[in-house]
């Protein structure tokens, strides 16, 4: 969200000072001047702008915390990248209780979820009845 | 025999920060060259704008993102960082270029 505003206020520095650039140059050729440099202030301004969008760029790519398997709010273990060790990156999987191919490896959208549920009833009556 | 022990790595966060530097030599690329296309530099100024701000941007990267310990997230990490994008990403750039000093003038 952060990240977002500083794009905002970045591209809003940039169009402004696009605009003023643009009037400048217009004024010249309506005067037929010769325009020798732009203005310091413009300079500063895009300057400004890039600075503040290329921040937010690098902001933008940090990793969020995930949730265990326990329910408990694990943050990454570095706030922008990952380790590419495979000690230290399969570390993090460790305390998560899950890996970035869990989705493969569960396959949540071939159970079949009546089935399962029958089997667990059955067995919830079997129990009872024991 | 040698003693040099052999590094094992975890492909899917080479990826994940392959792409993530990616992303930040993206931006940087376009945002310069509408920055260069405002000020309308000609010819050799705007290139030296892009390699500066290029470079500078990478400096950030590597001492904000990295925490001066790059190489433990890229294999190659001052090649992969400073070099290699480099050349392949001048392209958005002039292109940026072009069209903001066609704007603007």
């Amino acid at each position: 969200m952060s990240s977002f505003a500083f794009f905002l206020i970045g591209g809003l520095l940039l169009a402004h000072s696009g605009y003023s650039s643009y009037e400048l140059h217009q004024f010249a050729k309506e005067f037929g001047t010769e325009l020798k440099s732009i203005p310091s202030d413009i300079t500063l301004e895009t300057i400004a702008g890039i600075m503040i969008v290329v921040i937010a760029a690098v902001g933008s790519i940090n990793k969020a915390s995930k949730l265990s398997i326990n329910n408990e709010i694990v943050p990454p273990q570095n706030r922008y990248l990952k380790e590419i060790e495979m000690k230290k990156a399969t570390k993090e999987h460790e305390t998560i209780g899950i890996n970035d191919y869990q989705g493969f490896e569960s396959r949540i959208s071939f159970i079949d979820i009546q089935k399962k549920r029958n089997e667990f009833s059955d067995w919830i009556k079997k129990e009872k009845h024991d | 025999m040698s003693k040099k022990r052999e590094l094992i790595y975890y492909i899917p966060n080479i990826e994940s920060n392959k792409k993530d530097l990616q992303y930040v030599h993206d931006v940087t690329s376009l945002t310069l060259g509408i920055g260069s296309g405002i000020l309308t530099l000609e010819s050799y100024k705007g290139f030296l704008l892009y390699i500066f701000g290029y470079t500078a941007v990478n400096l950030l990267f590597y001492f904000v993102c990295c925490n001066k310990k790059a190489a433990s997230f890229f294999r190659k990490p001052f090649h992969e960082i400073f070099l290699e994008d480099i050349l392949s990403d001048m392209p958005g750039f002039v292109m940026m270029w072009c069209l903001t000093y066609a704007l603007v003038r």
